[in-house]
């Protein structure tokens, strides 16, 4: 969904820091490391570093923002759960743009870890 | 945050919890309204299990079963599920689903137990990110489990049987637009509810399906796309999920 919105927005990002956490690539989206930091802080389920982070992205994004984000993230521990406990295999629908998706993302890669 | 502040702001998330709540305490299809409650209570409980942080560098999920800290009514088995789902999603397979038919039931009771777990979770995952107190839970509604299935089921897609994209009837028709039911939308759709309680949740959290298919910032969100979709997709980069 990312590529989709970039890809309607003429603006140059690169998905790759979705994977590394990273947001050089991704400086066309708005806050993008804050948004990562928020993220990563928040699958820590530290609370401490989230606290730090929330307090962070709350200044930039404000009251309204910080509720939306984190009502992102927590939405999205809901659908990959949904994914992974019924086994279903990705739709395919445009299999070259699956295909571009999976190569900017380097999925491809055998050992890849989330974080590295 | 103060909660009254946050659903100040943000009414239409307080009201789809509170329905979540009102779903969760009735008798489902396959589950009474006592067991639902339960299996929220497990789901919550499960992010406290020091078990499931110790397990996941085992190379059998199953191996240490019975060190999980199970403390709800649920029998042990289902409860652990309700723990791998929570915290070790990646490893289960359709054999973990197929044990759990003697204390939980025919399968769509563990894809009910399934549409519970999931949308407890990120109900619970919003309030620990914005540092909220966890509501109450609600008292259970008396009643037995209509049993009800969709007149139409497909079991060769995946593990769980779901709606066929092409053979929706009207009383689904809501769930999906048209024959665009992508899996993600058909997984737990042997237990329609389950679809549209996510679904509920999804619009406030996130978008509305129709909102989803609307590349342009929400209308009355402060986010745009991009940033929605950037923690997205860094949070399923973390859960290491590929779909």
């Amino acid at each position: 969904m990312l590529r989709v919105s970039v890809s309607q927005s003429n603006l140059d990002v690169d998905l790759l820091g979705i994977r590394t956490g990273k947001a050089e690539g991704l400086q066309a989206i708005s806050h993008a490391q804050v948004l990562i930091d928020l993220a990563d802080a928040f699958m820590t389920r530290d609370d401490l570093a989230l606290s730090t982070a929330r307090d962070r992205a709350q200044r930039v994004l404000g009251d309204h923002g910080i509720i939306e984000a984190i009502g992102v993230a927590a939405n999205f521990q809901r659908m990959v759960r949904i994914a992974s406990a019924t086994g279903i295999p990705i739709d395919d629908p445009d299999a070259a743009f699956g295909q571009s998706v999976r190569s900017a993302l380097a999925l491809s890669e055998s050992d890849w870890h989330p974080g590295e | 945050m103060d909660p009254h502040f946050v659903f100040q702001l943000r009414p239409d998330i307080d009201h789809a919890f509170s329905a979540y709540r009102l779903w969760l305490s009735q008798p489902g299809q396959w589950l009474t309204g006592a067991t639902r409650i339960e299996i929220a209570r497990a789901t919550r409980q499960a992010t406290q299990c020091e078990a499931c942080t110790a397990f996941k560098d085992h190379l059998s999920a199953r191996s240490l079963d019975e060190q999980h800290r199970c403390c709800t009514l649920l029998p042990r088995d289902v409860e652990v599920m309700i723990h791998r789902i929570v915290n070790d999603q990646n490893r289960i397979g359709p054999s973990d689903i197929e044990r759990l038919e003697g204390s939980l039931g025919p399968i769509y009771a563990y894809i009910e137990l399934l549409g519970i777990v999931v949308c407890q979770f990120s109900i619970d995952e919003f309030y620990r990110g914005l540092a909220l107190p966890e509501p109450a839970w609600p008292d259970p509604v008396d009643g037995a489990p209509d049993g009800y299935l969709p007149d139409f089921l497909e079991s060769e897609t995946t593990w769980v049987p779901m709606i066929p994209r092409d053979q929706v009837q009207p009383a689904e028709a809501d769930l999906w637009p048209g024959n665009r039911g992508a899996n993600v939308l058909r997984a737990l759709s042997a237990v329609p509810n389950a679809v549209r309680c996510w679904q509920s949740l999804s619009a406030v959290m996130y978008l509305s399906l129709a909102g989803m298919a609307e590349m342009v910032q929400p209308p009355n969100r402060q986010l745009n796309r991009m940033q929605m979709e950037l923690i997205a997709g860094r949070v399923s980069a973390l859960n290491q999920c590929l779909y």
